[in-house]
Protein backbone atom coordinates (compact mmCIF):
# COMPACT_ATOMS: atom_id res chain seq x y z
CA UNK A 1 0.00 0.00 0.00
CA UNK A 2 2.98 2.50 0.80
CA UNK A 3 4.57 1.63 -2.41
CA UNK A 4 1.18 3.02 -4.17
CA UNK A 5 2.98 6.04 -3.37
CA UNK A 6 5.13 6.63 -7.11
CA UNK A 7 2.37 5.41 -9.09
CA UNK A 8 0.27 8.27 -8.18
CA UNK A 9 -0.96 10.33 -10.80
CA UNK A 10 1.05 13.71 -11.66
CA UNK A 11 -1.64 16.33 -10.90
CA UNK A 12 0.14 19.20 -10.20
CA UNK A 13 -1.71 22.15 -11.57
CA UNK A 14 1.59 23.94 -12.61
CA UNK A 15 4.80 23.24 -13.49
CA UNK A 16 6.92 23.46 -10.76
CA UNK A 17 9.74 24.65 -13.07
CA UNK A 18 8.39 28.12 -13.90
CA UNK A 19 6.95 29.15 -10.13
CA UNK A 20 5.19 32.64 -9.37
CA UNK A 21 6.48 33.25 -6.03
CA UNK A 22 4.69 36.23 -3.65
CA UNK A 23 6.93 37.28 -1.09
CA UNK A 24 5.05 38.85 1.62
CA UNK A 25 6.74 41.38 3.50
CA UNK A 26 6.48 44.11 6.33
CA UNK A 27 9.08 45.95 8.67
CA UNK A 28 9.50 43.38 11.08
CA UNK A 29 12.86 41.43 11.20
CA UNK A 30 11.50 38.07 10.73
CA UNK A 31 9.97 39.58 7.44
CA UNK A 32 13.84 40.35 6.28
CA UNK A 33 14.51 36.62 7.05
CA UNK A 34 11.79 35.84 4.32
CA UNK A 35 13.63 38.31 1.88
CA UNK A 36 17.30 37.40 2.91
CA UNK A 37 16.38 33.14 2.31
CA UNK A 38 15.07 34.56 -1.49
CA UNK A 39 18.69 35.97 -1.76
CA UNK A 40 21.03 32.99 -0.83
CA UNK A 41 18.74 30.12 -2.34
CA UNK A 42 18.74 29.26 -6.17
CA UNK A 43 15.34 29.88 -8.23
CA UNK A 44 14.44 28.45 -11.88
CA UNK A 45 14.99 30.61 -14.89
CA UNK A 46 11.44 31.27 -15.13
CA UNK A 47 9.98 31.88 -11.90
CA UNK A 48 8.55 35.24 -11.12
CA UNK A 49 8.18 36.95 -7.94
CA UNK A 50 5.51 39.23 -6.53
CA UNK A 51 6.45 41.39 -3.35
CA UNK A 52 4.24 42.13 -1.71
CA UNK A 53 3.51 44.44 2.24
CA UNK A 54 0.15 44.77 3.40
CA UNK A 55 -1.16 48.33 4.95
CA UNK A 56 -3.50 47.24 7.58
CA UNK A 57 -4.68 50.52 8.66
CA UNK A 58 -6.06 48.85 12.27
CA UNK A 59 -2.55 48.99 13.14
CA UNK A 60 -1.65 50.42 16.57
CA UNK A 61 1.78 50.40 17.00
CA UNK A 62 2.83 53.73 15.62
CA UNK A 63 1.60 56.52 17.35
CA UNK A 64 3.31 59.18 15.77
CA UNK A 65 1.28 62.28 14.81
CA UNK A 66 1.35 61.94 11.03
CA UNK A 67 0.03 58.06 11.63
CA UNK A 68 -2.71 59.73 13.41
CA UNK A 69 -3.64 62.27 10.71
CA UNK A 70 -3.02 60.63 7.76
CA UNK A 71 -2.73 57.19 8.20
CA UNK A 72 -2.92 56.23 4.65
CA UNK A 73 -0.31 58.15 3.45
CA UNK A 74 2.41 57.56 6.68
CA UNK A 75 1.49 53.62 5.76
CA UNK A 76 1.26 53.39 2.30
CA UNK A 77 5.02 55.12 1.54
CA UNK A 78 6.31 52.92 4.78
CA UNK A 79 4.87 49.70 2.20
CA UNK A 80 6.61 51.31 -0.69
CA UNK A 81 9.73 51.72 1.04
CA UNK A 82 9.78 48.05 2.12
CA UNK A 83 8.38 46.70 -1.39
CA UNK A 84 11.08 48.99 -3.50
CA UNK A 85 13.91 48.03 -1.22
CA UNK A 86 13.41 44.66 -1.60
CA UNK A 87 13.03 44.57 -5.24
CA UNK A 88 16.44 46.20 -4.93
CA UNK A 89 18.31 43.52 -3.51
CA UNK A 90 16.47 40.61 -5.24
CA UNK A 91 17.02 42.56 -8.58
CA UNK A 92 20.72 42.49 -8.22
CA UNK A 93 20.66 39.01 -7.19
CA UNK A 94 18.52 38.13 -10.25
CA UNK A 95 18.55 40.26 -12.71
CA UNK A 96 16.84 38.50 -15.58
CA UNK A 97 13.95 37.76 -13.53
CA UNK A 98 10.57 39.42 -13.79
CA UNK A 99 10.10 40.81 -10.43
CA UNK A 100 6.58 42.90 -9.37
CA UNK A 101 5.84 44.55 -6.17
CA UNK A 102 2.49 45.51 -4.85
CA UNK A 103 1.33 47.46 -1.49
CA UNK A 104 -1.97 45.72 -0.56
CA UNK A 105 -4.31 47.23 2.26
CA UNK A 106 -6.67 45.21 4.34
CA UNK A 107 -6.56 42.91 7.00
CA UNK A 108 -3.02 40.93 6.16
CA UNK A 109 -4.19 37.23 5.79
CA UNK A 110 -7.17 38.36 3.38
CA UNK A 111 -5.37 40.53 1.61
CA UNK A 112 -2.20 37.90 0.93
CA UNK A 113 -4.25 35.12 0.46
CA UNK A 114 -6.42 37.03 -1.89
CA UNK A 115 -3.57 38.43 -3.67
CA UNK A 116 -2.45 34.81 -4.28
CA UNK A 117 -5.52 33.83 -5.64
CA UNK A 118 -5.45 36.49 -8.12
CA UNK A 119 -1.78 36.48 -9.36
CA UNK A 120 -2.09 32.64 -9.21
CA UNK A 121 0.80 32.50 -6.97
CA UNK A 122 2.25 29.12 -6.72
CA UNK A 123 4.28 29.78 -3.50
CA UNK A 124 4.14 32.43 -0.70
CA UNK A 125 7.03 32.77 1.27
CA UNK A 126 6.59 34.89 3.99
CA UNK A 127 8.65 35.23 7.39
CA UNK A 128 7.53 33.46 10.46
CA UNK A 129 5.91 35.96 13.14
CA UNK A 130 4.50 39.01 11.01
CA UNK A 131 4.10 42.33 13.42
CA UNK A 132 1.74 41.18 15.82
CA UNK A 133 4.14 38.77 17.12
CA UNK A 134 4.61 40.38 20.36
CA UNK A 135 4.26 37.31 22.45
CA UNK A 136 4.24 33.30 21.97
CA UNK A 137 0.30 33.11 21.92
CA UNK A 138 -0.50 35.15 18.53
CA UNK A 139 3.36 34.16 17.57
CA UNK A 140 3.55 33.60 13.96
CA UNK A 141 -0.59 33.47 13.81
CA UNK A 142 -0.57 35.29 10.42
CA UNK A 143 1.73 32.68 8.76
CA UNK A 144 -0.85 30.12 10.25
CA UNK A 145 -3.36 31.51 9.15
CA UNK A 146 -2.25 32.14 5.67
CA UNK A 147 -0.66 28.69 5.48
CA UNK A 148 -4.42 27.37 6.45
CA UNK A 149 -6.10 29.35 3.66
CA UNK A 150 -3.35 29.37 1.60
CA UNK A 151 -4.70 28.11 -2.35
CA UNK A 152 -0.90 27.36 -3.13
CA UNK A 153 2.19 26.13 -1.39
CA UNK A 154 3.37 28.01 1.90
CA UNK A 155 6.88 28.70 3.24
CA UNK A 156 7.84 29.81 6.68
CA UNK A 157 11.10 31.36 6.72
CA UNK A 158 12.06 31.11 10.23
CA UNK A 159 15.40 31.54 11.40
CA UNK A 160 18.36 33.72 9.91
CA UNK A 161 19.45 32.31 6.56
CA UNK A 162 23.18 32.99 6.05
CA UNK A 163 25.00 32.23 2.38
CA UNK A 164 27.68 30.71 5.77
CA UNK A 165 25.03 27.36 5.98
CA UNK A 166 25.37 26.89 2.79
CA UNK A 167 28.99 26.15 3.26
CA UNK A 168 29.17 24.30 6.64
CA UNK B 1 21.42 23.83 3.38
CA UNK B 2 20.00 21.09 4.92
CA UNK B 3 16.80 19.63 4.02
CA UNK B 4 14.65 17.45 6.02
CA UNK B 5 11.68 15.56 3.87
CA UNK B 6 9.33 13.89 6.40
CA UNK B 7 7.26 11.19 3.88
CA UNK B 8 4.18 9.25 5.12
CA UNK B 9 3.48 7.57 1.59
CA UNK B 10 0.48 9.78 1.07
CA UNK B 11 -0.39 12.01 -1.97
CA UNK B 12 0.47 14.97 0.06
CA UNK B 13 3.96 13.54 0.51
CA UNK B 14 4.22 12.33 -2.90
CA UNK B 15 3.57 16.48 -3.44
CA UNK B 16 6.58 17.35 -1.72
CA UNK B 17 8.65 14.74 -2.95
CA UNK B 18 8.34 16.08 -6.48
CA UNK B 19 8.56 19.48 -5.21
CA UNK B 20 12.05 18.23 -4.33
CA UNK B 21 12.85 16.74 -7.27
CA UNK B 22 11.80 20.05 -9.71
CA UNK B 23 12.93 22.93 -7.96
CA UNK B 24 16.37 24.13 -8.01
CA UNK B 25 19.14 23.10 -5.38
CA UNK B 26 22.26 23.96 -4.64
CA UNK B 27 25.14 21.07 -5.14
CA UNK B 28 26.15 20.99 -1.35
CA UNK B 29 22.49 20.63 -0.38
CA UNK B 30 21.78 17.44 1.31
CA UNK B 31 18.69 16.05 2.43
CA UNK B 32 17.13 13.61 4.49
CA UNK B 33 13.77 11.38 3.94
CA UNK B 34 12.51 10.25 6.91
CA UNK B 35 9.46 7.96 7.92
CA UNK B 36 7.99 7.96 10.83
CA UNK B 37 6.21 4.98 12.01
CA UNK B 38 3.91 5.50 14.61
CA UNK B 39 1.98 3.08 17.10
CA UNK B 40 -1.58 2.88 16.51
CA UNK B 41 -4.06 4.33 18.07
CA UNK B 42 -6.06 1.86 20.42
CA UNK B 43 -9.21 4.10 19.49
CA UNK B 44 -9.46 2.76 16.40
CA UNK B 45 -10.37 -0.04 17.80
CA UNK B 46 -6.80 -1.89 17.02
CA UNK B 47 -4.66 -3.14 19.85
CA UNK B 48 -0.78 -2.19 19.61
CA UNK B 49 1.56 -4.60 18.47
CA UNK B 50 4.67 -4.18 19.91
CA UNK B 51 6.69 -6.68 17.88
CA UNK B 52 5.53 -5.20 14.55
CA UNK B 53 7.25 -1.54 16.04
CA UNK B 54 10.45 -3.35 16.82
CA UNK B 55 13.28 -1.49 15.11
CA UNK B 56 15.43 -4.18 12.01
CA UNK B 57 12.73 -6.34 11.89
CA UNK B 58 9.39 -5.31 12.79
CA UNK B 59 7.09 -5.27 9.53
CA UNK B 60 6.63 -1.13 10.42
CA UNK B 61 10.05 -1.07 9.65
CA UNK B 62 10.80 -3.18 7.04
CA UNK B 63 7.64 -1.79 5.24
CA UNK B 64 9.03 1.85 5.84
CA UNK B 65 12.76 1.27 4.54
CA UNK B 66 10.59 -0.28 1.44
CA UNK B 67 8.59 3.21 0.94
CA UNK B 68 11.96 5.38 1.46
CA UNK B 69 13.81 3.00 -0.51
CA UNK B 70 11.67 3.84 -3.75
CA UNK B 71 11.78 7.37 -2.84
CA UNK B 72 15.01 7.34 -2.66
CA UNK B 73 15.88 5.84 -6.06
CA UNK B 74 13.00 8.36 -7.26
CA UNK B 75 14.86 11.73 -6.54
CA UNK B 76 18.52 10.32 -7.17
CA UNK B 77 17.30 9.92 -10.46
CA UNK B 78 17.42 13.15 -10.81
CA UNK B 79 20.08 14.86 -7.71
CA UNK B 80 23.20 13.97 -7.50
CA UNK B 81 22.90 15.57 -4.30
CA UNK B 82 23.80 13.36 -0.48
CA UNK B 83 20.44 12.04 0.08
CA UNK B 84 20.16 10.20 3.61
CA UNK B 85 17.05 7.65 4.70
CA UNK B 86 15.96 7.37 8.44
CA UNK B 87 13.29 5.64 10.08
CA UNK B 88 12.16 6.32 13.54
CA UNK B 89 9.05 5.61 15.60
CA UNK B 90 7.12 7.85 17.80
CA UNK B 91 5.13 10.39 17.17
CA UNK B 92 4.97 11.61 14.26
CA UNK B 93 4.93 15.72 15.05
CA UNK B 94 7.22 15.45 18.08
CA UNK B 95 9.75 12.94 16.37
CA UNK B 96 9.95 15.66 13.38
CA UNK B 97 10.93 18.52 15.22
CA UNK B 98 13.06 16.67 17.29
CA UNK B 99 14.84 15.21 14.63
CA UNK B 100 14.83 18.73 13.05
CA UNK B 101 16.63 19.92 16.03
CA UNK B 102 19.08 16.90 15.85
CA UNK B 103 20.29 16.99 12.31
CA UNK B 104 20.40 20.68 12.52
CA UNK B 105 17.65 20.71 9.45
CA UNK B 106 17.91 24.25 7.96
CA UNK B 107 14.53 23.40 5.73
CA UNK B 108 11.83 21.28 6.33
CA UNK B 109 9.47 20.23 3.27
CA UNK B 110 6.83 18.33 3.83
CA UNK B 111 3.09 17.78 2.05
CA UNK B 112 0.03 19.88 3.43
CA UNK B 113 -1.91 16.70 4.70
CA UNK B 114 -1.32 13.23 5.80
CA UNK B 115 -2.19 9.86 4.58
CA UNK B 116 -5.37 9.51 3.28
CA UNK B 117 -8.76 8.09 4.37
CA UNK B 118 -8.44 9.60 7.91
CA UNK B 119 -9.85 12.31 9.57
CA UNK B 120 -8.34 15.64 7.58
CA UNK B 121 -8.03 17.70 9.94
CA UNK B 122 -6.71 15.27 12.22
CA UNK B 123 -3.73 14.31 10.26
CA UNK B 124 -3.09 17.61 8.80
CA UNK B 125 -2.61 18.34 12.26
CA UNK B 126 0.81 17.14 11.87
CA UNK B 127 1.96 19.62 9.29
CA UNK B 128 0.42 22.37 11.22
CA UNK B 129 2.29 21.36 14.69
CA UNK B 130 5.61 20.47 12.86
CA UNK B 131 4.86 24.23 10.94
CA UNK B 132 4.73 25.85 14.74
CA UNK B 133 7.45 23.76 16.74
CA UNK B 134 9.73 23.72 14.24
CA UNK B 135 13.44 24.99 15.01
CA UNK B 136 14.04 26.07 11.38
CA UNK B 137 12.52 26.81 8.00
CA UNK B 138 9.19 25.13 6.82
CA UNK B 139 8.02 24.30 3.12
CA UNK B 140 4.12 23.08 3.06
CA UNK B 141 3.58 21.79 -0.20
CA UNK B 142 0.06 22.09 -1.41
CA UNK B 143 -0.79 20.43 -4.50
CA UNK B 144 -3.82 20.78 -6.36
CA UNK B 145 -4.47 16.63 -5.88
CA UNK B 146 -3.96 16.54 -2.11
CA UNK B 147 -5.92 19.21 -1.47
CA UNK B 148 -9.16 18.34 -3.31
CA UNK B 149 -10.84 16.54 -0.79
CA UNK B 150 -12.33 19.53 1.02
Amino acid sequence: MLLNLLSAPKTNLRSLTNMKILISLDSSSSSQRAIDFALSRPWAEDDEFLIVSVVDVDRGDMSMASAMTSPNKTFNSEAERIVSEAKELLHNYLPQHKLETRCLSGPIKQAIIECAKNWSADLILLGSQGRQGLNRLVLGSIAEEVLRDAPCSVQIVRRKFSRREDQS
Amino acid sequence: MRVLIPIDGSECSKAAVDYIKERPWNKDDSFLLVHVVEPIPVDIGIAYIPAAYTPDEGAAFTQSEALLQVVLGDLKSVLTNQIDTKVIAGPAKAEIVDLAQEWKADLIVMGSHGRKGFNRLLLGSVTEDVMKSAPCSVTIVKSAHCSKSE
